[in-house]
């Protein structure tokens, strides 16, 4: 019964009803797709991380997750590392970038199943063990329109282009990929790498051996855990920001329908207390009232939403470099957000409403 | 006259009144405060260039850190023998190297220079506010104001970098650009301890005659196709681009926030005009003209752009202050372009928010209105 009177309601102020709607798809639309950015740097975090699990990740010390990139080691750390009673394998990864190039990861090709990650070769085949070639990322190869066969010269050397990865949603998509001892060579990284993988012999020892590692040595060593921290700290700040801002919108449309529902409360002060007079409780007032301000929050919220759904499309085409996805956890913080936002703004109002004293509202004409 | 109805109308419905101007203050505050960022960062870019005007700045092509810290060159490598090899080229006056690196100790962005070349840059007027140059082979550095402040270093104080103890020979006046969140050292004490002894990171060229500019950047990037050499002029133009495209960016939140407060005033300003309908039905019959009707909405509109946008650039400030805060590079500033701005842009925003309920109150028939009750 509620429910019928809340739609005829809704429909009575067919031009305010849609205008606060809109209001609030265009804040929804604003905080789906500004976090939709944040979701989808998450994703590509998470990708990498899985691709690290059980395994020790060994940076030089003070490297956040920003940072990554800046790591630098000397060599010699990687046999003292694998001489370590626990360790089954080392796995030595240069990061770096190039003029000409842009991301390069060099590692030996053999240590590539330490990852847990399904390297495919798209087209082509692997740079072979000190050679000067390299295999490109997917995405990268896609943006640069480079084909297998072509060659880029940097710093004085020539590099040939011998494959093309297979997509894997990490940040390997958009860089190439060349042989341990080339990329020290043209990175000018002589004895020195960026990372060593460690992987102990059994998984469950990951933990006390990053201890170890990190009592042992003056560097930073991550199990999988810790490197799940760090990134979760990083990518959790990104998206409570990206929420922030983006929500203002959403706020300022809440703003908007506590309005609406205020002037509807006070044109409809008989209607509430001819309405109490006959039996209705406090309780029906205040639900009808904060039903019709569900209602138009949770109508924009599915306009917005349907609309993000399209902007992240044509965001993802026009740029490379970052993917936004809206994620099923995105969608229900959105939906919680503005079911808050609707009672929110449905509350005081509707307290209004259900306070008025019949006989008061009623004697006047 | 119309300005003490205005008020009267617009007190007779307090909560109204607040709700729709608490719309508009939020969205003039969300544009003052990110449009904050990008001013801030166009100060800098801006006194950055003022201090490297007319040099050509020489780094490693792709070096996508580029714009990330602020500062160019951080990922490149280049080859000590280069700087003598473009000192060749016709028309180079000076050739200085840096070297330019953070301290991930403590965040500190380290940049060595040679300091024989110190008089190519724009430093007239810029004066140790303590101690002074540091002498070279002595691991000493001095510190931007910036740098000073946020680390509470003072003059002979220990600093670390990369492992390896500096002593703070002397600490800068504020510049407004980079070189206020700098710490910098002799190139070879740098090199030393970043072990950046075969490469450089960037190069400053002065040439002899600022018109030659153009033809000596070619002339390098045709030499060496890992380098990308910049002019001034061409630094100006990048970083317009660049701040253009952050400006673009946040201004279209706050834009779209602006979007939903005016559809806020739309609504309000409907259930006025529906509210005033006999009202100005009364005033259309006595004769007042359709422009006295129209100001009367439209004024109301006004009065709530007024006050909306005057505390929302005040909240507004109040986040840029936060955002400074919590930031490593305190750099937002409101200035008064983006204050005058707002408050434009939140008064104009409000009455074209009311043009159509006023295009409605214009159009009320004397007779018709007057006849419901």
């Amino acid at each position: 019964m509620i429910f019928d009177i809340v739609l005829k309601q809704l429909g009575r102020h067919k031009v305010r009803t849609s205008l606060t709607v809109l209001g609030v798809a265009v804040g929804i639309l604003l905080v789906t797709a500004l976090s939709s950015f944040s979701e989808g740097i998450s994703q590509t975090v998470n990708t990498e991380l899985s691709y690290l699990s059980g395994i020790v990740t060994v940076t030089a010390k003070d490297i956040s997750f920003q940072t990554f990139t800046m790591s630098e080691l000397d060599e010699s750390l990687l046999d003292e590392i694998a001489g370590l009673s626990g360790v089954d394998e080392v796995a030595p990864v240069i990061i770096g970038q190039l003029p000409n190039v842009g991301n390069v990861f060099g590692i030996n090709l053999d240590d590539v199943d330490i990852l847990n990650i399904d390297v495919d070769v798209a087209e082509g085949r692997f740079p072979e063990e000190g050679a000067d070639e390299m295999i490109l990322g997917y995405t990268y190869a896609e943006t640069t329109g480079l084909k297998v066969g072509d060659e880029i010269s940097t710093r004085g050397k020539k590099l040939e282009i011998v494959g093309i990865l297979g997509y894997t949603s990490a940040s390997e998509d958009s860089g190439v990929m060349m042989p341990l001892v080339i990329a020290q060579d043209v990175l000018a990284m002589k004895d020195k790498i960026s990372i060593i993988l460690v992987k102990p012999v059994s998984a469950g020892d990951a933990e006390a051996l990053a201890r170890e590692i990190d009592s042992l040595y003056d560097v930073q060593a991550l199990s999988e855990k810790d490197a799940a921290r760090e990134a979760g700290e990083f990518t959790g700040q990104l998206s409570i920001m990206t929420f922030a801002i983006g929500s203002i919108a959403a706020i300022i449309a809440g703003i908007g329908i506590m309005n609406v529902m205020f002037m509807s409360v006070r044109e409809r002060r008989k209607e509430i207390g001819t309405m109490k007079a006959l039996g209705a409780t406090t309780r029906e007032i205040l639900s009808e009232v904060v039903l019709e301000a569900i209602i138009i929050t949770l109508i924009g919220e599915a306009i917005g939403l349907v609309l993000s759904l399209g902007a992240v499309q044509v965001l993802n085409t026009l740029t490379t470099e970052m993917s936004a996805v809206i994620t099923p956890s995105l969608l229900i913080s959105v939906t919680l957000f503005a079911l808050f936002l609707g009672v929110f703004s449905g509350l005081f109002p509707a307290r209004e409403a259900a306070r008025l004293q019949p006989a008061v509202v009623l004697r006047y004409e | 006259m119309f300005f003490d109805m205005t008020f009267r109308s617009l007190w007779r419905h307090k909560t109204r009144s607040f709700l729709t101007g608490m719309g508009v203050v939020l969205a003039i505050a969300a544009i003052v405060s990110l449009g904050s960022i990008s001013e801030g960062i166009n100060n800098l870019v801006q006194q950055q260039l003022k201090f490297e005007s007319n040099l050509i700045s020489v780094t490693e092509k792709d070096d996508q850190m580029s714009f990330s810290t602020g500062m160019p060159g951080l990922g490149s490598k280049i080859p000590k023998e280069v700087v003598d090899e473009i000192a060749q080229i016709d028309g180079v006056a000076t050739v200085s190297p840096q070297i330019m690196q953070i301290s991930l100790d403590n965040n500190l962005m380290v940049i060595g220079i040679s300091l024989d070349d110190t008089e190519i840059f724009d430093l007239q007027n810029i004066d140790f506010t303590a101690g002074g140059y540091p002498d070279e082979g002595e691991k000493e550095l001095f510190l931007g104001y910036q740098a000073a402040e946020m680390n509470k270093l003072s003059v002979g104080d220990e600093v670390l970098v990369k492992g390896d103890k500096y002593v703070v020979s002397g600490i800068l006046e504020e510049m407004y650009n980079f070189v206020d969140y700098a710490a910098i050292g002799p190139i070879t004490d740098i090199a030393d301890t970043f072990d950046m002894e075969d490469y450089y990171t960037s190069l400053s060229i002065e040439p002899a005659d600022v018109s030659d500019s153009k033809r000596i950047a070619n002339e390098i990037m045709e030499a060496y196709d890992t380098l990308d050499a910049m002019t001034s002029d061409e630094a100006l133009k990048m970083a317009d681009e660049i701040v253009g495209q952050i400006r673009l960016m946040t201004l279209s939140i706050g834009v779209v926030a602006s979007l939903v407060a005016s559809i806020g005033i739309i609504n309000t300003m409907i259930v006025v005009v529906l509210e005033r309908k006999q009202e100005f039905g009364i005033m259309k019959a006595l004769g007042a003209k359709r422009v006295v009707i129209l100001s009367i909405v439209i004024q109301e509109a006004v009065v709530i752009g007024v006050i909306g946008s005057i505390l929302g650039i005040f909240i507004g400030y109040a986040g840029t202050e936060g955002i400074n805060k919590a930031s490593a590079f305190p750099i937002a500033s409101v200035t008064p372009t983006l204050a005058l701005f707002s408050l434009l842009y939140g008064i104009l925003l409000c009455v074209v928010a009311s043009l159509y309920p006023s295009y409605s109150a214009i159009n009320v028939d004397p007779v018709e209105s007057m006849r419901e009750t």
